[in-house]
């Protein structure tokens, strides 16, 4: 899939199009845009607060927005923008919608009383309608592909939070999705635990998966992603491949939020 | 004790239709209390505002007092039920109330992480609630549920003011021929604890099971 698309001019998957957001009177997203090609791996770094898991939220659409227009697939989530009007879509079309983007949380949410196979075929078998026999198949080969086949009948409280998140991803992929969302991942790992998950991550942007992962693991950020966006205070004021936003930093800001990084990180 | 023995069959019999009674009233209350409780999770607020009333209100009356407006009410209406069914309507409306509010405090209680997570995977919001909401709010709900059902199981006695003969009522009967009121109340309280603690037996177990998963 990755050498087929890269030979041909890739198609873009995700369009972001002045997209504003508040909570109140406190104004999280101003005037986002940027557009994600098939297969590309984009990181979403910046500082607590910034916008970039609720970038990422809307993107799904679990969260609203006020302004602007998110593509997926050249599908409008959300809302259905026509001339200078929109119309919030119904709960059938948001979640039709939802199954080209799969999510990945911060802290799992595995449902805690299904085993490990039962979440990952959920999905499938209720809104894709496939057989259980199908659905189980495919399951069980993304819980061997996150290396958890030997798990498939435990329960999450039964998992390490490692596995809980590989479960999670499994879970994701099983709706085929278009674009995988992953929002701060390992944050709630153990240290020891955190290479699995992000060896899972690095493994699917190799198999050409459109990836935007919202991480404060730099180091792993400056190998994975073909493209990293700097948010601060709800902009995007840095955007190129990683070497290079790196290399000629064109804020102080990233110069600073980098710093900061080595400082503190025993990873980065 | 042995004039409780010699009228053990006695109150055994009318233990029968309290048993009856009991059934159906924690069945019932259980029955329209979750469909109430769902109602108002999915409902907005015109839903919410109504069933919180019919909560206030029925917290505020004495069952009792249900039961006499069943017993007395129901016939005016062209319902010419008896006496056990009158009363038992009454139960069920009482112990209804209180199974809708902890059935909907419950459901809210499922972290939204949980929700969220259903919702990302493409579900309905009736799929959420059936698979998630419900399945994870009602092993929150079992603790105060069964406590709910061990009162309605105990409050089946009231009936009795009404006619109902029923354990209480038969006790009453027995006292009265025998005069040995102390042997047989205390027997008539060994019964009614027989029935309520497999109650609570079965709740815990059912707690620990969920609770390894």
């Amino acid at each position: 899939m990755n050498l087929a698309t890269s030979q041909s001019p890739r198609r873009t998957m995700i369009e972001v199009k002045g997209v504003s957001k508040s909570f109140g009177s406190n104004q999280v997203l101003r005037d986002i845009s940027f557009n994600i090609k098939e297969g590309e791996v984009v990181v979403l770094v910046g500082p607590s607060g910034s916008g970039k898991s609720t970038l990422l939220r809307c993107i799904n659409f679990l969260e609203e927005f006020q302004a602007g227009q998110i593509l997926v697939d050249g599908s409008s989530v959300g809302y259905s923008v026509s001339g200078s009007g929109r119309r919030r879509q119904s709960e059938a079309e948001i979640a039709q919608l939802r199954t080209k983007a799969g999510m990945v949380f911060q802290s799992y949410n595995l449902f805690p009383h299904k085993t490990a196979l039962d979440n990952v075929m959920m999905g499938p078998v209720l809104v894709n309608k496939e057989s259980k026999a199908e659905a189980k198949a495919h399951a069980l080969k993304l819980l061997e592909k996150v290396g958890l086949a030997d798990r498939a009948n435990h329960f999450p409280s039964q998992l390490s939070g490692g596995q809980q998140q590989r479960v999670a991803i499994a879970r994701a992929l099983a709706m085929r999705p278009k674009v995988m969302l992953f929002d701060e991942v390992t944050s709630a790992l153990d240290p020891e635990l955190v290479e699995e998950v992000l060896k899972t991550l690095r493994d699917l942007s190799t198999e050409g998966m459109t990836m935007i992962i919202v991480t404060h693991e730099m180091q792993f950020a400056r190998d994975v992603a073909d493209r990293m966006l700097f948010f601060y205070q709800g902009s995007i004021i840095e955007d190129g491949p990683p070497a290079e936003v790196f290399a000629n930093p064109k804020t102080e800001r990233f110069q600073a939020f980098v710093k900061r990084f080595q400082a503190n990180s025993h990873h980065g | 004790m042995d004039v409780a023995i010699l009228n053990l069959n006695y109150l055994l019999k009318a233990t029968v239709v309290t048993l009856e009674i009991a059934a159906a009233t924690v069945v019932f209350s259980l029955l329209l209390g979750t469909l109430l409780g769902v109602a108002a999770t999915l409902g907005g607020a015109f839903v919410r505002a109504i069933l919180a009333m019919y909560v206030y209100i029925v917290r505020g009356v004495p069952v009792l007092v249900l039961i006499f407006i069943a017993f007395f009410g129901l016939p005016r209406t062209g319902l010419d039920v008896p006496n056990y069914v009158a009363a038992t309507i009454a139960l069920v409306v009482y112990f209804a109330a209180f199974v809708a509010d902890i059935v909907r405090g419950s459901i809210s209680a499922v972290p939204k992480t949980n929700v969220e997570a259903g919702m990302a995977i493409g579900l309905r919001r009736i799929q959420i609630l059936w698979q998630i909401q419900l399945p994870l709010g009602m092993r929150l709900a079992l603790p105060p549920l069964v406590t709910t059902a061990s009162i309605a199981v105990k409050s089946t006695s009231y009936a009795s003011i009404v006619g109902v003969w029923e354990l209480t009522y038969a006790s009453r009967e027995v006292v009265e021929r025998t005069l040995a009121a102390f042997e047989i109340f205390f027997t008539v309280m060994l019964i009614y604890f027989c029935i309520c603690y497999p109650i609570s037996l079965g709740a815990s177990y059912l707690q620990r099971r969920f609770q390894t998963n």
